[in-house]
Formats: structure tokens, sequence, C-alpha cells
């Protein structure tokens, strides 16, 4: 349902042809951006259900009556004061690119509160059209929208859609295309006492200081509200004007001049909200009834155990079955493969390398890791990680971290890269530190994979489970290290908990893939290059010196000479050790010829050394170099410390 | 389906006091600033009960964000549980769920609604 204003000043028709050129979806966090996005341009940006799942901006292109046009999907903004960097990089993109369009994605849900960046946003003077998403959510909460009332209200089109569904996203697009209402000036006005320090610091903007495309109410408004960028953007005079203003506001109202603008904006949004939408009886909110159980002092705790549990046997489950599968098949293809060819040729060797390579991929890497993703992905999207972060919060706060940081250490299971950079929802700087280094010690995919597939799969499910759960311990101890290290109090935490959704198998697979491509395309070409790599150093006894200068450390681990080279190529790729470990050990079947104590140790060692390259040139990005070397040297550190620890350990419990 | 069924809200909040005095490990002064106004703060508001907030913490980062998300003076609410091991207040603000952390939700002061006015709808 499309509702145009009545004060359009262009009819679209009349521009038919001349399309936005770069158009961006801008709204508060967890109201869909990124589902429309992925919808219109096909999986490219992560989405889950809570608040800041987008970190960085994503750009797709999309065609629009013939001619191409770029989509971004920014990082969700409550409003333009951003309060962490992830909020901060979509204000930054607001002001200082060229938009030539912004399609304004609110949760019809949470209108009232949605409307208060709405406002903002309208200031922007930009062009500019109102999604109303999630209007299924709002129907079963009992709120009616009219859309021509709002889009009368806000003087800007409203289209109606259900991301989720792919519902009217068609139609938000078409109409995007030829959309150029721009907000009239006009359109908000506040309170006297506060429309005159606006208007002072608007002349004192007009007297010719400012040198910047943003329109002067805008300025005039940001620099009442202190805000730090636009008051770097204006020269002294202005800033002088907009002190005076402030200070004159404050006297007036007793309370901060922000504070003064957010109650004006929050009153418009409730006052519109109220003008627009009616509220009936909501139907059973079954969401309510579940949360009592999963947010509950003692239950929630228990559904969380149960939860992860019943994740970790499903994962091991489904992937030992699979596994046990697949071997005999890949296992066939290599008697083949030695019947075929001489033994000790160089083809047999750089065939040998590349079967291994591949049948590694297939029998011990993606059985574990599609279940894994899937069962990761519907936890994400369900909504249930902020539960899982409000039920931490206290544990956290106890290593002195923030309940949010469970955020980014649960994303760390699936892959350490995005969980760095989800550190970016932290508002402090230290948190962000502790988090992102934490984050690496968390076990990924593919390092789980390791333990899944060595540990599990030869020691058996309790001792994977074992090193799961010892991990986390070192995972929390290190956090209470590195805050003792760099003691501050970490800002109280705010998190909105959002709704449960449950979302379609086809949306899953998407993000599945997604994520899986990230392996299929590029790390199990670098398996079997690694593995054909490995084999001819092997036959030509190249790997002896790598072996010798690193037998230090293998000695120390009590593992076979052998397994040094498979440690260095780990670094690239965490499941590489694995696939490189039978290769170098010459067999598939490792209990052969690794103890159980040499199987632990080596994976223990796996888990928690050096992360993978991609790891650390994120870490890179977000730490800084200096950070991200002290951050290699203390996971090297653990990693020995505890491998040793766990020989020990594994010695004395043997001996009795 | 009310977890403690038959608590009078006076009891209750004799409960809450007694079981969260040991939680509190170091009190920081700021949340022991006592409010002017006949107030709770509301991490001892009592559950399920609507309450308006009076007072917000001065911090102007806090503040914005919970404001941000409907916590403001004079707006309704109410908590809906509450973390054990000094973890955050669950609470119930114009539609949404937002999770307070304890040390913020002890500077949010809130005053009780006569019943009447509460707009419980369970």
């Amino acid at each position: 349902m499309i509702s145009a204003p009545r004060r359009t000043e262009v009819s679209p028709d009349s521009h038919a042809g001349s399309c936005p050129q770069t158009i961006v979806l801008i709204g508060q966090p967890n109201c869909g951006k990124s589902t429309i996005f992925n919808h219109v341009v096909g999986y490219r940006s992560e989405t889950a259900n809570f608040p800041g799942s987008t970190v960085e901006i994503a750009r797709g292109q999309i065609r629009l009556n013939g001619s191409i046009s770029q989509l971004l999907d920014l990082p969700g903004i409550y409003s333009l004061t951003s309060s962490n960097p992830a909020e901060a990089s979509a204000k930054q993109f607001l002001l200082d690119s060229d938009v030539d369009l912004m399609i304004n994605v609110v949760d019809a849900s949470l209108l009232s509160r949605s409307l208060e960046l709405t406002l903002e946003l309208r200031e922007l003077g930009l062009p500019m059209l109102i999604c109303l998403n999630m209007v299924d959510d709002a129907d079963k909460k009992g709120i009616s929208i009219s859309a021509e009332r709002l889009s009368n209200r806000l003087g800007l089109p409203v289209l109606e859609t259900v991301a989720s569904r792919g519902r009217g996203i068609r139609e938000l697009f078409a109409y995007a295309k030829t959309c150029t209402t721009t907000p009239s000036a006009d359109a908000a006005r506040w309170s006297r006492d506060v429309e005159t320090a606006v208007n002072e610091i608007e002349r004192s903007l007009s007297t010719g200081q400012a040198e910047c495309l943003l329109p002067n109410r805008f300025v005039a408004v940001k620099l009442l509200e202190a805000d730090e960028d636009v008051d770097a953007m204006v020269g002294p005079v202005a800033r002088t004007a907009a002190q005076d203003a402030r200070r004159k506001l404050e006297t007036l109202r007793g309370r901060s001049a922000d504070a003064v603008i957010m109650a004006e904006r929050h009153d418009e949004a409730m006052r519109s909200c109220e003008e627009v939408a009616t509220v009936g009886r909501p139907r059973v909110n079954v969401g309510a009834a579940v949360d009592r159980w999963l947010t509950h002092s003692f239950w929630g705790y228990v559904f969380l155990i149960g939860i992860f549990l019943g994740l970790f046997w499903g994962v091991f489950g489904l992937g030992a079955a699979l596994e046990k599968a697949l071997q005999p098949v890949f296992a066939a293809g290599s008697v083949r493969l030695s019947s075929w060819l001489a033994q000790g040729t160089a083809a047999e060797v750089l065939l040998r390398g590349f079967w291994d390579g591949l049948a590694g991929g297939a029998t011990i890497v993606l059985p574990y890791l599609v279940p894994f993703l899937f069962g990761l992905a519907f936890l994400e999207d369900v909504g249930y990680l902020p539960r899982v972060a409000y039920l931490m919060d206290g544990l956290l706060h106890r290593i002195g971290l923030h309940g949010t940081s469970v955020l980014p250490f649960v994303l760390g299971y699936g892959c350490n890269v995005p969980a760095c950079m989800a550190t970016r929802i932290l508002p402090s700087k230290r948190d962000r530190f502790i988090a992102s280094v934490l984050a690496t010690l968390v076990p990924c995919a593919a390092r789980s994979n390791v333990i899944f597939a060595l540990v599990a799969f030869y020691l058996g499910p309790g001792w994977a489970l074992g090193v799961f759960v010892f991990n986390g311990l070192v995972v929390v101890l290190s956090g209470w290290i590195l805050t003792r290290i760099w003691p501050e109090v970490t800002p109280g935490m705010v998190l909105e908990v959002p709704r449960y959704q449950v979302h379609s198998l086809k949306v899953m697979t998407r993000k599945v893939w997604f994520r899986l491509r990230e392996f299929v395309v590029l790390s199990w070409p670098l398996l079997i290059g690694g593995s054909v790599v490995l084999a001819m150093a092997e036959h030509w006894h190249w790997d002896g010196s790598i072996n010798l200068a690193l037998s230090p450390l293998t000695r120390l681990l009590g593992l076979p000479i052998a397994v040094g080279t498979t440690l260095v190529f780990g670094v690239l790729r965490k499941e590489l050790s694995m696939i490189m470990l039978i290769q170098a050990l010459g067999t598939s079947a490792i209990n052969q010829t690794m103890t159980a104590s040499q199987i632990l140790v080596f994976t223990i060692f796996i888990t928690f050394y050096i992360p993978c390259l991609a790891t650390i040139a994120t870490l890179v990005k977000e730490i800084g170099r200096k950070m991200t070397a002290l951050a290699l040297g203390y996971s090297f550190i653990v990693a020995t410390v505890v491998a040793v620890a766990a020989r020990g350990a594994f010695y004395v419990f043997s001996l009795k | 389906m009310s977890q403690r069924p038959g608590v009078l809200p006076e009891q209750y909040e004799n409960e809450m006091q007694f079981h969260l005095l040991p939680l509190i490990v170091r009190p920081d002064s700021e949340s022991y600033a006592p409010s002017q106004r006949t107030g709770i703060s509301l991490d001892r508001a009592p559950q399920r009960e609507w309450v308006e907030v009076i007072e917000v913490p001065h911090g102007r980062r806090a503040s914005r964000h919970l404001g941000q998300l409907g916590i403001c003076v004079n707006e309704r609410l109410r908590v809906l549980n509450t973390a054990p091991l000094g973890g955050p207040v669950l609470v119930d603000a114009g539609g949404t769920t937002v999770a307070i952390g304890r040390s913020l939700a002890r500077r949010i002061m809130v005053r009780r609604l006569d019943s009447t006015h509460s707009g419980d709808t369970h």
C-alpha cells in the first residue's frame, strides 16, 4: 500500500528516468534493514535478531528503471547522536556522503519510538521515504496504523512492508526509483523557548561561518544538543552562540539541552503516533510467556545450559553419523587411486595430496560445519542471544565485562572474524579490546570442528564437551586477568531485548550458505593446496627443517615430531591442521598413530594458539597492530600452558 | 502464570531487599544517592506492576541511551524480571523489552502508581 503525501512538490512521473544514484536504508537497530537489503541484492549483509547485528556498511547494486543504483545498508541507529562505533559510522556516512534517497525503515510495532529517529532524519532535508516494516507484528500487538495519515502528518511517502516474508518490497523500490520528496522545512516546531534557542544559533550560522552543506536548522539543533561531530564543523561564532543558547535553555528548563530536545522529539513522536495509530486488544503474546521461562532466575539458566548442550549433541550426533557414512566412500577412492598410479611418482604424490585435502573437507569438516551453522543461525534469528546477554550480565560483571559482550562471544563460535567486528556495539574502547581478545580464544566453527572430529570422534563426546567447558573457563579466567590489568568501570548495560521471530527455512538456508560459502570457495581450496604442498614436502623431505625447528614445542607437548608442520599451516586456517595431521601421519585412522593424550593435547593447543590469518587481519583493523601482537603472544602462551597442563593432568589420571 | 502468587507487594519488596543485599558487593557511591522525592530505585520496584519514572541518571550517555529506548521521566514501565548475581533488570517500556544493568537500574527512580491506574493487562 502506497500513501503519497498530499504536499508532494514534484510529481514522481516528471522525474521518470532520473533515478536516485545512492539509496541508503536507515533506521533503528533490528527494524529489518538488512532483511530488506538481502532480499533485494542477495544475502550479503549479516542479519540476526539482536540490535546491532550490522556493524559495517554493506553495499549492493540494484537496477532501477534500467539504470544501476547503489543500495547501502547502514548499521542501525537510535538517533543521530551515536553511542558506539557502529552507530558512529552510520551517522558519519549520512553527514559526509552524497545520499540521493533515504529509505527510513520503521518498525511498525514500535512506531512512537521509531518516529523519534524519523523526525531527526527529516531535519537533514534529504529526499526520504518511510518504509513501515513489520506491520504483521504490529497487527499481533493490536496496533493498526493508517499509512495515509502518517504520510500526511510527516509530509513523506509511506509504504508498508513485511520484509521477513518479502511482502511489499517490490512496491517499495518501484516507488523509490521515482521518489524525490524532500521533507518540507517547516515540519517540526517545538516549544517556544527551544525554538528561540534554535533560531539564535541559526542566525549565527547565516552570518557566514558554517561551510557545510547541511541545512542550517539541522546544524543549529545539533549544536544545541552539544554534538561533538557537528561542533567540529562550525566556526567560533556559531560555537559561542550555541554555548550561550544552550546555557540559557538549561537555566530555563533545569536540565541539559540535549535532554530537552530529546523530550521535544519524544512528545512530537508520541503525538504523531496517537494521531495515526489505534491500539486494540493484542493477540495472545506467546513470546512473553516463553520469556517468563527463558529469563527466569532459575529456569532461565537451566534452559540456557540445555539449549547449548542440545546444540552440542545435535551437531556431534549428526556430524559423527555423516562422517562415518562418508569415510568409506573416500577411503575406497583412495584405494582405487593407488591401484592406478605407481607408488612414489610425482603424479601419485600430487594426486594423493589433492585427494586427501578433498576428502578431509568432505568427511570431517562439512559434516560438523553444516549442522553447527544451522544451529547458530537458528539461535541468532530467533532472538535468543539477547536473553543470554541478560542472563550472563551479572556473571560477566564479576570478570569486569558488559553483558552485551556475550553477543561477540557467541558469534565467535561461528567465526572469530564477525565476532571481533561485533565488538563495535560495545560503547567502551577498553571493553572492545578485551572482548575481541577473548572472542579469539573462543573455538570458532573450524576449531570446534577439530574438537568434534578428533576428540569427540576418537575419545568420546564427553571429552569434547570437557574441552568446550575448559575453554569457557580459560576465557573467563583470561577476562578476569585482562580486566585486572586494565581496570575501568564499564558503563551499565542497556540492551534492547527483541521479540522472538521464527524465520522460514529458506531464509536460514541463505544465511548458512552465506557463511558456508566462505569455507567452500576459500578454505577448501586452501585445504587441498595445503595438503598437496605437505604431500610433496614429505615425499622430498622438505618438512624436516620445520619439524626440527618446532621440535622443542612438539616435544614439550609430547606430540609426534611430524605434527610440527601442521601447526604452522594451522595459522592459515584452523581446519588445515587437522587435514594435514592426517597427511603428516599418513593415515586417517588417527587413533592408531596417536595416543588419546596426544589427540587431546593437540586439540587443546590448536584451540587456543594464534588465531587464523583472517582473524589476525580483523584484529589489526579493530584494535591496532600493537594490541594484536600482544593478543597473539597472549594466546600462544595460554595455548602452551594449558596444553602442557592437559598433558600433565592426563598423565596423572591415567596412572591411577 | 505469576511467579509468586499471593505475595503482597510490600512483603515482596522486603523479600527483594533481603535477597539483594548480600549480592551488592561493591556499592558504588552514586547508586546510593538518596532521591529527594519519594521514590524507589528501579531495581527494588515490585515485579509486574506499572511504575512511573521520576528520575533518570544525570550522566549524558546513560540517560540518552535510556531515553532512546523510551525510558525517560514521566514514562511508565514495569519490571518483568531481575537476573540473579547482580544481573540486569528486565523492563517492559512501551512495548519494548530492555535489559538494564543493575548499577544503572539503581540510579533510576520510579514511583508506584495507584493500582487503579495501572495498565496491567495480565
